[in-house]
């Protein structure tokens, strides 16, 4: 495994890749299992699905799982259900593995010995990307052998292994594609997070482009600005449509990403940006002038300085959230129309147990749904930074100073939960200002009670990656991205399995519920608040009582 | 050595700044440090030596209370150092041996914050010690060389004026001017304020024109602590000779206190133990041109107390040292 930098840079992802690959695989076998099986166990039901999709009844589902194509039989409910998620999920895998083979790499100095070998750099761009080829490889192989698995898993034949590889080959390359991307956003980026946030906001806005365009007509004309777009041309294992020109797109902007990063990193400084000269990096420009900024604001104590380390990506993911709350509660209309217009299959809608004749019931089973999950995305991401600063030295000297461990910890809690709520805020905000400007039908208390609770998913995903921080630092990135992965897929899948309400509030997701609808459950948001401060108590009592690592 | 104490270290009845009472931690079997007991009196530089791996960062470590001992305490200033941590912390300069701070922060933003997390501090005095170092403090963190790195640590670990200092390897990765600048520091902090200084090092020249006493430490056990002077080997000189005519070692091999005795031709060269006068009188029959003594130095104590295991290293540290010499020529 250390032959070769291209094995290395494999071997330093290998349970990750492992882990992940195997959360793919299960998840895909699993919804075909409840789907399939439970939720669309007859010819009727399966019947009624496929009128729903022609008549547009099941708009509000193609914003997760893209474009349904012949939903009634297997293949095509398993390329939609089954693998929706999976360029989003696939791709952001390689945003964070590609991300910390670069910048990571950088920032932990661990690529200095590698560059004073007798190689070139451009080779070991190359060398760096061919192992993160072999870890997406890797994924691919379990995710179609999770596709064959999932045939007779859900009662059905083992679906044709060409069309399963076809298929798993688009996915290879919309994920490839967003590697490419992360690793060219990795050459402007001055650490891993900063890095990983932009690219995975790329990965996260594509996506919802490339389906919200399903979703409004008006977006409709647009959906190619997204990558994911090409991705949605082709239906291998629907009706064997391969797009070979979108497959050839894709391969040729991945591999034009990938030389412009590889012709970038052989020409920086290691160690250092690629400078853009542009307003937002003006501290730059003055430093080439010769007078470095000296702000010290934020610098206070440690909830300021918490705030000032998520200060970027918090208005990266506020603005991000903003506008997708402002683009979407402007198409609302639109959608409302498009019900209307399907009296036929009222029942059908009714059925699905979302409210999608009116504003708020289409606000809530479609924005309400896609909002507290990109702001738990943001938790996840800022949740590791407290872990890896200490498994980095960072907290030696701090930790020296006299503050209690305790009131440290909290401190730092404090800080990206006021981040959470800053760009939950941006989001509200903008659903509110946009919605009170085109004077939408709603309940304006409940609107507003929905935008105040919309931080606390996020802050319960964020107090668990600070109680895994609190007693196992090591493993916070990857117990908060499956917990998440987890509570997300519980969420979607809990309803076909037929649970108690209790159960299903085990997913944070469920426990927000509808508050545009419901109002306030004042039993959810005990549980939520609760939830947030038993898992703060938990990591500040561990790390208080642990000894830091070094 | 030198040093004009304004108050004697450790005057009677006074707590120790240091002590640490069977404080063990463990990390396998030959790992950690093991039933510790230790005591640094106040107002005393005290230079705690040891191989790589022996436990000297570990004790640092748990005196600071990041990591927790399995058993036995530590107590700095007579408060405990897992209790009365905060308080510790309060009245404790600190530079770890290996500074990893935020990359994107100036030296000035930096030590702002951590100024602030004191409740603040003298800025003047921020800017004096940063103008002795010759630190540029408008530059990134990231961008600093080893050296200037350091610096930021010893501004930081200075800027207060602690009441007990804790370096770990000060002089890491600064060139001898700036070396000699930390020593200044050193002795101010001590003669001027009163602050005791605790630290490790493995430039034992350093140590040795620093310390009073040191403290050695091997396989995570305490094996010497003395005053730099009565350290074993440290009143040991090596005398080389270059001589008119040859002479037989048996010659000088006898004489009381004189051994490693080495002729090669007409140079001669021994260790002396005690009085010089016996070996001067056996070689001036043979026309001494020229007689070169070494003054003995740490690497004498740390060979004697590490033996042949740690005999590459220390000649690898020995070659940092420029001990004094006297020439008899």
């Amino acid at each position: 495994m250390f032959r070769s930098i291209a094995l290395a840079t494999f071997r330093s992802q290998r349970w990750p890749t492992l882990a992940w690959g195997l959360a793919l695989a299960i998840f895909a076998v699993f919804s075909m299992w409840t789907n399939w099986r439970n939720e669309y166990p007859s010819d009727e039901a399966r019947q009624l699905l496929a009128e729903q999709v022609d008549s547009g009844g099941l708009r509000f589902a193609q914003v997760l799982f893209g474009q349904p194509e012949r939903v009634d039989e297997f293949r095509g409910h398993l390329e939609w259900r089954g693998l929706g998620l999976h360029p989003l999920l696939l791709g952001l895998f390689m945003v964070i593995s590609a991300t910390a083979v670069s910048r990571g790499a950088e920032e932990r100095g661990e690529l200095d010995l590698v560059l004073a070998g007798p190689r070139r750099r451009s080779r070991i761009f190359l060398e760096q990307a061919a192992g993160l080829g072999l870890a997406l490889l890797t994924l691919c192989f379990l995710v179609w052998l999770a596709v064959l698995v999932s045939g007779p898993a859900a009662g059905e034949p083992i679906p044709p292994a060409g069309r399963a590889l076809l298929s798993v080959l688009n996915l290879a390359l919309a994920a490839a594609l967003f590697m490419a991307l992360a690793l060219l956003v990795a050459q402007f980026a001055r650490s891993r997070r900063a890095a990983g946030s932009v690219a995975g906001a790329i990965l996260v806005a594509s996506f919802l482009w490339a389906n919200l365009g399903l979703v409004a007509t008006s977006l409709g004309g647009w959906r190619w600005l997204s990558p994911l777009y090409l991705y949605s041309r082709s239906t291998p294992l629907a009706d064997g449509d391969v797009s070979v020109s979108a497959l050839g797109l894709t391969a040729l902007l991945t591999a034009a990403a990938l030389a412009s990063a590889g012709w970038l990193f052989a020409r920086r400084d290691a160690g250092a940006v690629v400078r853009i000269p542009f307003p937002g990096f003006a501290e730059a420009a003055s430093e080439r002038a010769g007078s470095v900024s000296h702000r010290t604001w934020l610098l206070g104590g440690s909830v300021q300085r918490g705030l000032r380390e998520a200060l970027g990506p918090t208005l990266l993911w506020g603005v991000g959230s903003a506008l997708f709350a402002a683009l979407f509660t402007t198409t609302t209309p639109s959608i409302r129309r498009g019900f209307d217009d399907l009296s036929e299959t009222r029942e059908a809608v009714q059925r699905l147990e979302f409210d999608l004749t009116s504003h708020a019931g289409i606000l809530s089973a479609l924005l309400f749904l896609v909002l507290p999950l990109l702001l738990s995305l943001f938790a996840a991401a800022q949740a590791a930074s407290m872990a890896s600063q200490e498994q980095s030295g960072r907290l030696e000297l701090e930790l020296a100073y006299p503050l209690r461990r305790h009131w440290y910890f909290l401190q730092r809690s404090i800080a990206l939960l006021i981040a959470i709520a800053l760009a939950a805020a941006f989001a509200g905000g903008a659903f509110l200002a946009t919605a009170a400007s085109m004077d939408l039908d709603l309940d304006w208390r409940k609107a507003v009670i929905a935008c105040l609770l919309l931080p606390l998913p996020a802050s319960i995903v964020a107090a668990f990656g600070y109680a895994l921080t609190g007693w196992r630092p090591r493993f916070v990135a990857a117990g908060v991205a499956a917990a998440l992965g987890a509570s997300f897929l519980f969420d979607l899948l809990a309803p076909a399995l037929d649970l108690p309400a209790a159960v299903q509030k085990v997913s944070v997701f469920q426990l927000y519920g509808q508050p545009l609808l419901d109002g306030i459950l004042w039993a959810d948001l005990a549980v939520m608040v609760g939830l947030v401060l038993v898992f703060l108590a938990a990591g500040s009592m561990g790390f208080a009582r642990r000894d830091i690592l070094k | 050595m030198e040093i004009a104490a304004k108050r004697p270290a450790g005057a009677p009845g006074e707590v120790p700044a240091i002590r640490t009472l069977g404080l063990t931690k463990l990390y396998g079997e030959r790992r950690g440090v093991f039933d510790l007991d230790l005591e640094v009196r106040q107002g005393e530089i005290f230079g705690f030596l040891g191989p790589n791996g022996a436990g000297k960062t570990v004790t640092i470590r748990l005196l600071l209370d990041l990591i927790r001992p399995q058993s036995g305490r530590a107590e700095i200033l007579g408060l405990d150092c897992r209790r009365q941590a905060v308080a510790v912390h309060r009245l404790v300069g600190y530079l770890p041996g290996e500074l990893a701070l935020e990359p994107r922060l100036t030296g000035r933003q930096l030590l702002t914050y951590f100024a602030n997390l004191r409740g603040g501090v003298e800025w003047s005095f921020v800017e004096d010690l940063a103008g002795r170092l010759e630190l540029n403090l408008e530059q990134r963190f990231g961008e600093y060389s080893r050296g200037n790195k350091q610096k930021v640590g010893l501004v930081q670990a200075f800027m207060h004026r602690p009441r007990l200092l804790i370096l770990d390897e000060p002089s890491g990765g600064l060139d001898p001017l700036h070396q000699e600048t930390v020593a200044e520091l050193v002795r101010e902090a001590r003669d001027e304020t009163g602050s005791t200084i605790f630290f490790s090092s493995h430039i034992l020249s350093e140590v040795q024109s620093l310390c009073e006493r040191v403290g050695f430490i091997r396989e995570g056990r305490l094996v010497e602590l003395a005053p730099v002077h009565e350290l074993p080997g440290m009143n040991t000189y090596r005398v080389t000779a270059e001589l008119g005519k040859p002479m037989r070692p048996e010659t000088i091999a006898s004489i009381d206190g004189v051994t490693k005795v080495r002729v090669d031709g007409t140079s001669v060269s021994c260790a002396v133990r005690g009085d010089m006068a016996p070996l001067i009188e056996a070689l001036a029959p043979h026309h001494p041109h020229r007689l070169v003594s070494e003054e003995p130095d740490l690497s004498e104590a740390f060979l004697h107390l590490y033996g042949a295991a740690a005999e590459s290293e220390s000649g690898r540290s020995a070659t940092t040292n420029h001990p004094a010499r006297r020439n008899y020529q």
